[in-house]
C-alpha cells in the first residue's frame, strides 16, 4: 500500500503539463477559422476567427462589434511564419490551432505560384490538425471570414460542420479537407479539389449559380447567410486552375463516389437519384494508349418511368464525359483514376516517369450509367 | 534486480518489442521504404532466421561471451536510440515546447523501475498490453474504415527494391537483437518456437503497416522527415480527431515497452557477461550508459551493420562450451 502511494506521488510529479495558468481554456485563443491571403505589401496576411469565452458584451473586447461572440483578428508578415508570429502577438493569448474547422484561402493566393509551398508550411504548423475543411473564396479572405454568421446553430464550429456535411451529401460541394489538399499536392496521385466560397452581394439570387447556364433562372432563392458555399476549385500541382460550377462538382462527386442522393434534370423533368454502390473505376494501359472506364449504378427514388430513366442514363453519361474531357484539356485529374493507374507500376520512380497527366489528357473515356427504378 | 526470464515472458515481451521496433523503424524512421515496408518486414524475418538458429545452438552449448557482448552492446545502443525517439515523439504531441532532454527523465524512471522488477514482470505487463492492444486497435480500425484507401498501397515497392532491401537488412538486425537476447536470457533451445513467435509478431507488424499506408499516401522526398511521418501516423487529418487518443496510447505504450525490454535485456546480458556483478550495479550501469548514449549526438547509423555483426558473433566459437545455460 505504501509502495503504491509512493508510486502515485512520484507519478503526480511528472504531470508537468498541468502547471501554471497558461493551459486554462480562458487563457487560450482557439482559432476556429483560419484565412490566408496575399497582403497589400506582397507578403502573407492571416486572419483568424476566435470565440470569446465569456460574456458576448465584454467591454474589453476589440475587433468586431462587442456584441458578437467571435473575434476576428488579422496580421500580415513577409511570409507565413512571420504573419503567424504577428498574429500570436495580436491575439494576446496563447494561440491554439488544434480546433481549426475551416481554412480559407483567397482565389488570388490559391492561383499563385507560391501556393504549393505555402500549403506545406501551413500543414506542418505545430498542432494545426488538418482535418479542417478547405475553402477557396472569392475576394479577400479577411472580408469573407468577417461576414460569416451563425444561421441555425448556436456555435460556429458545429454550424460549419453540419452545413458542409449536408452540402457534401447532396453533391453541392466536394468533400475537401486541408489534409486532402496537402497529401494530394505532395503525392503522385490525383489532383485535389477545394470548396468554392463566395459572398452573396444581393445583386442576383443564389439560384443563378445552381444552374450552369446563368441565364436560366427558375426562381429566386432566399438565403439567410451572406457567405455561400457551392461548387469547387480545381487544383493542379498545388495551384488553383479553375472554378467548378455546381453541376460540375456534382459530376466530380459522382465519379469519386462521394454523393448519396442528388437531383438530376432531364429535359425539364427532375429525377431524384441515389447511388447504390461506389462507382467502379478502371484504367487500362496499352503502351501509350490509356482507356479510362467508370461504371455508375444508381437508383431512382421517385420514378419508375423507364423511358425517362433511359434518357437520364444517356444524359448523365454525356454530362460526366464532358466534365472529364474538360479536365483533360486543363491537364487536371481529380477523379481518382491516377490511383488505379499506379497499380500497374512497381515503383514510385517508374510511375512518376510515366507522366500520368500527359497520358490522361489523351485517354479514351468511357462512362456507363445504369439507373434502376426503386420499385425493382 | 532479477535477470531471469521465463519462456512465456520472453514470448510476450520480445513479441511486443519486435512489433514496436519494426513499425517505428520502417514507418517513422526509414520512410524511404514506404510502400515496400511490409515486404521489408517479411524479408527481414527471413534474413534473421539463420542467425537466430545459430543463437539457439549457442544457447544449447553454454556461455558465448563474444555473442553475449555483441547482443549487450547492440541492445544498449538500440535502447538509447529508442529513448531519444520516444522522447522526440512525445515532444511532437505535447501541448507546450518541452526540451527532449526533460522528456527523457520520466522515461528513465520507468526504465529504472522495470530493471528493478525484472524480466518476468516485463513479460506480465506485455501480456496485459497485448490484451489491451487488440480492442484498442479494433476501435481504431472500425472508425478509420471509411477513410482507408487501398489504392495508396501501390506502387507496391515504394521507392524501389534497393530501399526494400535496406529496410529488410535493418529489420533483420532488429529482430536478431530482440529475439537473440530473449533466446539467450530464457534459454530457449527450440528454434521452431522462436520462429513461430516471431512470425506472429511480424505478421502483426505487416498488418499495421498496411493500415498505416492506406491512411496517408506516399509523398515526395521532402516529406520524409520524422516529424512529418509522425504527423501522418498520429494526426494525419483524415482520421477523426477522437481517434488521436487511442492511437497515441497504442504508439507511446508500445515504444515504452520496447525501451524497457531492450534496457532490461542489456542489463541482464551484462550480468551474464560478468557473473560476479549483481543486479543493482548492472542496472545502474546500463541506465547510465543508455542515458549518456541517448544524449550524445549520433553521426553513424549502425542499423545496416547489426545483422552481419550478429552473424559473426553467433559463429565465432569463443568461450568454452560449459554446462548448458538455463534461463
Amino acid at each position: 500500500m505504501r509502495r503504491l502511494a509512493l508510486l502515485l506521488s512520484l507519478t503526480a510529479l511528472l504531470l508537468t503539463g498541468c502547471g501554471g495558468t497558461t493551459g486554462e481554456v480562458e487563457n487560450q485563443a482557439y482559432a476556429l477559422v483560419l484565412g490566408i491571403d496575399r497582403a497589400d505589401t506582397g507578403g502573407i496576411e492571416l486572419t483568424m476567427r476566435i470565440p470569446r469565452i465569456g460574456h458576448p458584451g465584454d467591454s474589453n473586447a476589440g475587433g468586431e462589434a462587442s456584441g458578437s461572440p467571435y473575434l476576428v483578428l488579422s496580421a500580415a508578415g513577409e511570409d507565413y511564419a512571420q504573419a503567424l508570429e504577428h498574429l500570436q502577438w495580436a491575439a494576446a493569448r496563447e494561440l491554439n490551432l488544434s480546433h481549426v474547422k475551416l481554412i480559407v484561402a483567397s482565389e488570388e493566393l490559391a492561383s499563385d505560384a507560391a501556393f504549393p509551398e505555402l500549403i506545406s508550411r501551413v500543414a506542418e504548423t505545430r498542432h494545426l490538425y488538418t482535418t479542417a475543411g478547405f475553402v477557396v473564396c472569392e475576394g479577400r479572405a479577411r472580408t469573407f471570414i468577417k461576414g460569416q454568421e451563425i444561421i441555425l446553430g448556436t456555435r460556429l464550429s458545429s454550424e460549419l460542420a453540419a452545413m458542409f456535411r449536408h452540402y457534401a451529401a447532396h453533391g453541392y460541394i466536394p468533400r475537401a479537407t486541408f489534409a486532402d489538399l496537402y497529401y494530394a499536392t505532395r503525392s503522385c496521385y490525383s489532383d485535389p479539389v477545394g470548396i468554392w466560397g463566395f459572398m452573396d452581394a444581393g445583386e442576383k439570387p443564389a439560384a443563378a449559380t445552381i444552374t450552369d447556364d446563368e441565364d436560366r433562372l427558375n426562381a429566386d432563392t432566399l438565403t439567410a447567410s451572406a457567405r455561400q458555399y457551392l461548387g469547387g476549385a480545381l487544383f493542379r500541382e498545388g495551384r488553383m486552375v479553375r472554378r467548378l460550377t455546381a453541376g460540375e462538382t456534382l459530376g466530380l462527386d459522382l465519379l469519386t463516389g462521394r454523393v448519396d442522393t442528388f437531383s438530376f434534370d432531364v429535359g425539364g423533368e427532375t429525377c431524384m437519384l441515389s447511388t447504390i454502390t461506389n462507382p467502379r473505376r478502371q484504367v487500362k494501359l496499352d503502351g501509350d494508349r490509356v482507356t479510362v472506364e467508370a461504371d455508375l449504378r444508381l437508383t431512382a427514388e421517385d420514378s419508375s418511368d423507364r423511358a425517362l430513366l433511359d434518357r437520364a442514363e444517356g444524359e448523365l453519361a454525356r454530362t460526366l464525359e464532358a466534365l472529364v474531357r474538360r479536365c483533360q484539356t486543363l491537364g487536371v485529374e481529380p477523379f481518382g483514376f491516377a490511383e488505379r493507374a499506379a497499380m500497374h507500376f512497381p515503383t514510385y520512380q517508374r510511375w512518376i516517369s510515366y507522366d500520368w497527366r500527359a497520358h490522361f489528357s489523351t485517354a479514351e473515356i468511357i462512362i456507363n450509367v445504369d439507373i434502376r427504378s426503386s420499385g425493382g | 534486480m532479477n535477470n531471469k526470464l521465463s519462456r512465456s515472458a520472453a514470448t510476450a515481451s520480445a513479441g511486443a518489442a519486435v512489433i514496436s521496433r519494426l513499425f517505428y523503424g520502417l514507418m517513422v524512421d526509414a520512410p524511404e521504404v514506404h510502400n515496400g515496408a511490409w515486404l521489408s518486414a517479411l524479408l527481414g524475418l527471413i534474413l534473421s532466421l539463420p542467425v537466430l538458429w545459430l543463437i539457439c545452438r549457442a544457447a544449447k552449448r553454454g556461455r558465448r561471451p563474444f555473442l553475449l557482448c555483441a547482443l549487450l552492446v547492440s541492445s544498449a545502443l538500440d535502447a538509447a536510440g529508442m529513448l531519444e525517439a520516444t522522447a522526440f515523439s512525445e515532444s511532437c504531441v505535447a501541448f507546450n515546447h518541452i526540451p527532449t532532454v526533460v522528456l527523457m527523465l520520466p522515461l528513465l524512471l520507468a526504465v529504472g523501475r522495470c530493471l528493478w522488477l525484472g524480466g518476468d514482470a516485463l513479460g506480465a505487463s506485455a501480456r496485459v498490453w497485448m490484451r489491451a492492444f487488440v480492442p484498442l486497435m479494433l476501435v481504431v480500425i472500425l472508425y478509420q474504415w471509411p477513410y482507408y484507401r487501398p489504392a495508396w498501397l501501390f506502387p507496391a515497392l515504394g521507392f524501389g527494391m534497393r530501399g526494400v532491401l535496406h529496410g529488410s537488412l535493418r529489420a533483420a538486425g532488429w529482430i536478431v537483437i530482440i529475439g537473440g537476447a530473449a533466446v539467450l536470457l530464457c534459454g530457449e533451445r527450440q528454434f521452431k518456437r522462436v520462429c513461430g513467435s516471431l512470425s506472429i509478431a511480424v505478421a502483426v507488424v505487416g498488418l499495421l503497416i498496411l493500415l498505416r499506408l492506406m491512411m496517408a499516401p506516399v509523398m515526395d522526398a521532402a516529406g520524409l522527415g520524422q516529424r512529418t511521418q509522425l504527423d501522418a501516423l498520429l494526426t494525419n487529418g483524415r482520421a477523426p480527431m477522437y481517434l488521436q487518443l487511442p492511437m497515441i496510447i497504442i504508439y507511446c505504450v508500445g515504444m515504452l515497452h520496447l525501451l524497457c525490454f531492450e534496457s532490461w535485456a542489456a542489463s541482464a546480458l551484462l550480468q551474464r557477461v560478468i557473473p560476479q556483478m549483481s543486479g543493482f550495479p548492472a542496472g545502474i550501469l546500463t541506465l547510465s550508459a543508455v542515458a549518456l548514449m541517448a544524449l550524445l549526438p549520433s553521426t553513424i547509423s549502425l542499423d545496416l551493420w547489426r545483422l552481419p555483426v550478429m552473424l559473426i558473433a553467433a559463429l565465432v566459437p569463443f568461450g568454452r562450451e560449459a554446462a548448458v545455460c538455463d534461463g
